[in-house]
């Protein structure tokens, strides 16, 4: 019996036989020694994050990322200089300014897209809509490729007040599926119900490691070994329950991030990665601004501006923006034409989106758009290109394939590629 | 018994209605034509599938066979299995107080019977076709309910499939199954790759955009024959009505360029994946290709579907009912012969190439009815062997040395007959090739003389409608001329009556020459007339020619049959082929694992390790070949109705979902034949079932499914479910009849430990078992409820309960 491998179409160079590598996870059970499949080389991202800034319902580049002060489409707010010389960002964005140069901006997303749904899941999967088959979320590839096995704590999870996606893992399977933490409250099912004490849990558990025992008897095999030990993880998972507990922050810290949703939320984000979550998003809603768009962005971007340009220096100043890549998208931008209710309608033909931190060229700004923003002039990309960048920038071989259960899975949409000059 | 049948014809509404006792005889006659001659057995003699089954398995085996598992495991492994869940209790006391001999049988046959069965399998082919995506929310019942009824009735599967692949909405009666294509959105790619997995077998993914470069089999063109059925199909949806339907054009071939040679083909054939070819389409004899021709908000609907078509040529194809075998044998084993399900090539053989051939062909012969070949399976001794690996005596290793002898002396005669066989599927598939050449070409060489004839055929009715106008014009003309004739001859006579009037004489003059002049028109209409009739001949001529130069051509393409028998020639030499590869990699297997058992011997006196790991390795070969059961977890579907069951609240699901039905009857309900009636009922009560444990299954897939069901996939937050979840922890409290209530009011430990093992467990428990019991509960006289919870959650969460063993 030859070996089922199935190398990738084109790259051989991960090749791992499902047929081998149960053989020796089940060797490995018999000898006691239990290691969950390890992902080869070219897939890793090791050690590496994910920090996704959503900002759900589409916020309008033109007061964020690429202002048009002056013209006809570019509303009342002006221009003001960041710290890198020369870029230039909206004035509702005075303390993100100042960590510019820090981050990357890309000026030149263009996609088809203009409907909330379908944006979001292009974003979030780096996939045309409707894809060929159903496909894991940023988060899950994310999870898969850089968390390592014995890692306690969910490797992707979703902070959010209302909205963002399900955290999909699709074939990746239910450990990388997102984990949510509503308005960043600890995930589900990670209180002990009530009336059950830590004694209780670790008695009953003593007696279920008898009925295990009794039953290894019979017969055990990778899979039982691979059963109990979850039990093992959710009991040491219990034990980091603190991790989840945003308030254990210092209140200096807590007042520096703002009381606010928001602000609690990016607060926890910084808590979560500085655990080695893999991926975490934050989701900011809601920036559909049909109406009133500036006033609107005047106070969501109040609410984002201060927390993120915090999270950010922090991150810095902890040394884990390095390993740490920061992203900030929308479903899709806004038009630039001023509609009748001062307000900005869906628009996925020219916008931007914000990447920084792990892999990323400091600064950088890629392409451009017209003078009225209108028009993508110079490199455009889309989600598919977007998302090939994010894996790069954390060590990630995005043109390659999982394999699962014998099957080839590519990591990212293979007609898109890395903005190679976006990383460092 | 007589309760049992009852059930059994109740859900069994395509099977003639007998007594009792003839139902059996009947089932049995029914079971045996089945299974034909198999084994090589004489000419005449039928053997039943389970024994067909274990003589393969028992003849291949390389050292000790597991014996046959204790009636406890049975009872728990065939209940999962044909059920969806462990027994309830009473099902446990009663089967394992029963000391007859055939109970393992009757069991079987009631568990078959029972309506959970259709519930089980309706989830299970529910997974298999949708591939856990959701229905569209107004289908997803019907959805159930078209899958329920068809189980219920043990529909053939490979009708139930092909309503999935024909169905386009528009008929009421097949709605529901066209949620096959809607939870898709009909995207030809998806719907390819979707299809070559889940009924042929194959994931021809790669082949998209290439040959596969690790499976010599799959070439881009399977890709695209199999998508040639699907491209002319797309979503459709009239403005302002939300739903969808399936629309399809009559035209649109489709071709493919390798991105690597650059290689390609244009107007791929349909072709079923390593299959018939549709090759004798109807031509394009006209424009009306279309029962309604797609315009704007008008859904197309060709007169030859060659979506249908695929529907229609599922039964025929080998891949298909290999597939459906190879995943009726997956269902009840834990794994495929062939593993991945999608993924047969030569490198990945089926362990027992033989079995699966048995398979396939019993699932033809049973009519694709499932519940025959469970029925075999279930019973045979392979299906019942123990999870626990056989001692490694020196008796079972004596065989060993002669045995690799003779393995060692088939190999070379195996791999001999491997180049002949090989020669001549080459040489099938060439005779194929040439023969749909020959047809392509003269296919090629019609569109000019289809042209032609379409022309001619216009020129004709052009002049035809000509030659009419004439022929009118000249009719008018001779009427006017007749009418003028007879107004002079009328004129004159008046004229020579009344002699003295000078203005009448000059009136019939005038009218007696018009009259002569008009004859000169008619003469120029009947010109006129020649001339078109001359051109119209010609035309005709011209048009009968054409036709003939057309039909002349036509005549050369060679003859359906010749076609077909060409096409199923190529087909089954290479599936010879096929077959002669897999038994060498059988062989290969067996001497392999029979020199690893005697090695093992040896190196577990040198380096223990290393004999662990072997011995391992030496495990898994026999679970695959059936020597020993395998371990294997429970399905989200299963775990989720199993952990119901032993809490009790399934009892109290069912009974709530009989209420409902009762108290709100749906409409099929409602206008059914009294006779009828219970079979829908008992549809309805599952389906109702299913809803009130809804949120409990929702929850569970959550947790607990592999979209692809392929590999077993813990997580930390199943774990935390299980420990922490009200779900759970609710389940646990007393409560009515539960579990927890009736254990807490049995007072002695003993009892306590009886009732837990048997109803979580469903076995008794052993002297330490008990012990354990007791040592848990002992000093909780206050907290008595807490520590029969903390006792439950254990047995819950145990590998014992997780696995089906």
């Amino acid at each position: 019996m030859s070996s089922n491998a199935n190398p990738a179409c084109g790259s051989a160079d991960h090749v791992l036989s499902r047929r081998a590598l149960l053989g020796g996870m089940a060797a490995a059970a018999a000898t006691g020694l239990v290691r969950r499949p390890a992902l080869a080389k070219s897939v890793q991202g090791a050690g590496k994050r994910v920090l996704q800034i959503f900002l759900h319902g589409g916020v309008s580049q033109l007061e964020t990322w690429d202002p048009k002060p002056g013209t006809a489409t570019g509303g009342p707010f002006r221009a003001i200089p960041t710290s890198v010389p020369g870029l230039h960002i909206s004035e509702l964005l005075p303390h993100t300014a100042l960590q510019m140069h820090r981050l990357g901006l890309i000026r030149s997303m263009t996609n088809a897209s203009d409907d909330h749904g379908r944006g979001q899941r292009e974003m979030f999967s780096g996939r045309n809509q409707p894809a060929p088959l159903d496909v894991p979320d940023l988060g899950a590839v994310v999870a898969k490729a850089c968390m390592s096995d014995d890692f306690p704590l969910p490797g992707h999870i979703l902070i959010r007040g209302s909205g963002g996606g399900p955290g999909n893992a699709s074939y990746l399977g239910p450990r990388y599926a997102g984990v949510i933490m509503e308005d960043a409250k600890p995930p589900a099912f990670t209180d002990r119900p009530e009336g059950l004490s830590p004694e209780a849990d670790r008695r009953r558990s003593g007696l279920r490691s008898r009925f295990n025992d009794r039953f290894a008897a019979r017969r055990r095999t990778a899979d039982t070994e691979a059963y109990t030990f979850s039990y093992g993880q959710a009991l040491d998972l219990l034990d980091q329950r603190k991790v989840f507990d945003v308030s254990l922050e210092s209140q200096r810290d807590q007042e520096r991030y703002g009381k606010h949703e928001f602000g609690r939320h990016c607060l926890m984000a910084r808590r979560l990665l500085e655990h080695g979550v893999s991926f975490v998003q934050v989701n900011h809603s809601n920036y559909d601004t049909h109406f009133e768009n500036f006033d609107f962005h005047i106070e969501q971007l109040g609410e984002f501006d201060q927390p993120f340009a915090t999270l950010v220096a922090d991150l810095a100043a902890r040394g884990l923006l390095e390993d740490t890549l920061v992203c900030v998208m929308s479903e899709f931008g806004r038009t630039p034409r001023i509609n009748a209710g001062y307000g900005r309608d869906h628009w996925g033909k020219s916008w931007s989106v914000l990447l920084g931190g792990a892999g990323i060229q400091p600064g950088a700004v890629i392409g451009a758009t017209s003078a009225d923003g209108t028009e993508v002039i110079d490199r455009p990309v889309d989600h598919g290109h977007v998302f090939h960048t994010i894996l790069q920038g954390v060590g990630v071989d995005s043109t390659a394939d999982f394999h699962i259960g014998g099957s080839d899975f590519t990591i990212a949409d293979p007609a898109k590629q890395p903005i190679r000059e976006m990383l460092a | 018994m007589s309760t049992v049948d009852a059930e059994f014809g109740a859900i069994h509404g395509w099977r003639p209605r007998l007594r009792p006792m003839r139902r059996m005889a009947f089932l049995a006659v029914a079971l045996l034509a089945c299974f034909g001659p198999a084994a090589g057995a004489d000419e005449g003699a039928r053997v039943p599938l389970e024994a067909a089954i274990d003589s393969i398995v028992e003849a291949n085996a390389v050292g000790p066979l597991a014996p046959v598992c204790s009636d406890a495991d049975f009872l728990r492994r065939v209940s999962i299995d044909l059920v969806g869940a462990i027994p309830p209790v009473d099902r446990v006391r009663a089967f394992l107080a029963d000391p007859s001999p055939d109970k393992r049988t009757r069991l079987i046959d009631e568990l078959l019977a029972a309506p959970a069965h259709a519930r089980h399998f309706a989830l299970l082919l529910d997974g298999m076709l949708l591939e856990r995506k959701a229905p569209a929310a107004d289908m997803a019942a019907a959805w159930r309910e078209f899958l329920m009824t068809a189980l219920a009735a043990d529909r053939p599967l490979d009708q139930v499939c092909g309503d999935c692949l024909a169905s386009d909405g528009a008929d009421p009666a097949t709605r529901p199954a066209a949620a096959f294509f809607f939870a898709r959105e009909a995207e030809p790619v998806q719907m390819t790759r979707s299809i070559g997995r889940i009924f042929f077998g194959r994931d021809l993914q790669c082949a998209q955009c290439h040959d596969h470069p690790n499976n010599a089999d799959i070439h881009q063109a399977d890709f695209y024959g199999l998508n040639a059925f699907l491209a002319r199909t797309s979503l459709f949806r009239a403005e302002g009505d939300p739903k969808p339907f399936l629309g399809e054009k009559a035209d649109g071939e489709v071709e493919f360029t390798s991105v690597f040679t650059k290689d390609g083909q244009k107007g791929v054939r349909p072709r079923v994946p390593f299959g018939a070819t549709l090759a004798l389409e109807p031509l394009p004899e006209s424009a009306d290709q279309y029962t309604t021709a797609p315009a704007k908000n008008v859904r197309g609907v060709p007169l030859h579907s060659r979506r249908k078509a695929l529907a229609r040529m599922l039964a025929d194809s080998l891949e298909f009912r290999r597939t459906m075998a190879n995943r009726l044998w997956a269902t009840m084993n834990g794994r495929g012969l062939v593993h991945p399900l999608d993924g047969l090539d030569p490198d990945n053989a089926p362990t027992h190439p033989d079995l699966l051939v048995l398979l396939t062909d019993s699932l033809r012969a049973s009519g694709f009815h499932l519940r025959p070949l469970l029925r075999g399976i279930a019973l045979s001794r392979t299906y019942q062997r123990s999870i626990e690996p056989p001692a490694l005596s020196t008796d079972a290793l004596a065989g060993l040395p002669a045995l690799i002898d003779q393995l060692t002396g088939l190999r070379p005669q195996q791999e001999g007959a491997l180049a002949p066989l090989e020669a001549a599927a080459k040489e099938a598939e060439a005779r194929f090739a040439a023969i749909l050449a020959a047809d392509g070409a003269v296919l090629g060489d019609l569109p000019p003389l289809i042209e032609a004839r379409n022309k001619a055929r216009g020129v004709a009715d052009a002049a035809a409608a000509v030659k009419k106008t004439a022929e009118e014009e000249l009719a008018k003309k001779v009427a006017q001329a007749d009418s003028l004739a007879s107004a002079a001859a009328k004129a004159g006579e008046a004229a020579a009556l009344l002699a003295d009037d000078k203005v009448l004489a000059g009136a019939a003059a005038i009218v007696a020459a018009r009259s002569a002049e008009f004859a000169a028109t008619v003469e120029g209409a009947r010109g006129v007339v020649a001339a078109k009739t001359g051109e119209y001949d010609a035309a005709q001529a011209s048009l009968v020619a054409a036709r003939q130069a057309y039909e002349g051509v036509t005549a050369k393409r060679p003859t359906a049959d010749a076609i077909t028998a060409a096409d199923q020639a190529a087909i089954a030499a290479r599936s010879a082929r096929q077959e002669a590869g897999f038994a060498v990699a059988r062989t290969d297997l067996r001497l392999g694992l029979a020199r690893d058992l005697l090695r093992q011997g040896d190196l577990a006196a040198t380096d223990p390790a290393a004999a662990a790991v072997l011995r391992t390795s030496i495990e898994d070969r026999w679970t695959a070949l059936g020597q020993m059961a395998r371990l294997r977890p429970l399905s989200p579907e299963q775990l989720a109705f199993s952990l119901l069951t032993a809490s009790g609240s399934m009892q109290s699901f069912h009974s709530a979902a009989a209420a409902k039905v009762e108290k709100e009857p749906p409409e099929s309900l409602k206008n059914a034949a009294p006779e009828a009636a219970p079979a829908i009922r008992a549809v309805q009560v599952e389906l109702q079932t299913i809803q009130q444990a809804a949120g409990f299954l929702t929850t569970v897939a959550g947790l607990y499914s592999d979209p692809l069901a392929t590999d077993f996939q813990t997580s930390v937050n199943q774990a935390l479910w299980i420990g922490n979840s009200p779900d759970v922890a609710g389940s646990l409290k007393p409560g009515g009849e539960n579990l927890a209530a009736r254990l807490l009011a049995l007072a002695d430990d003993e009892k306590i430990a009886d009732e837990a093992f048997l109803t979580v467990f469903s076995r008794t428990p052993g002297a330490d078992e008990k012990a354990d019991v007791a040592a848990a509960l002992a000093g909780r006289a206050d907290d008595r409820a807490v520590a029969i919870a903390e006792l439950l959650w254990a047995m819950l969460s145990s590998t014992e309960f997780r696995f089906n063993h």
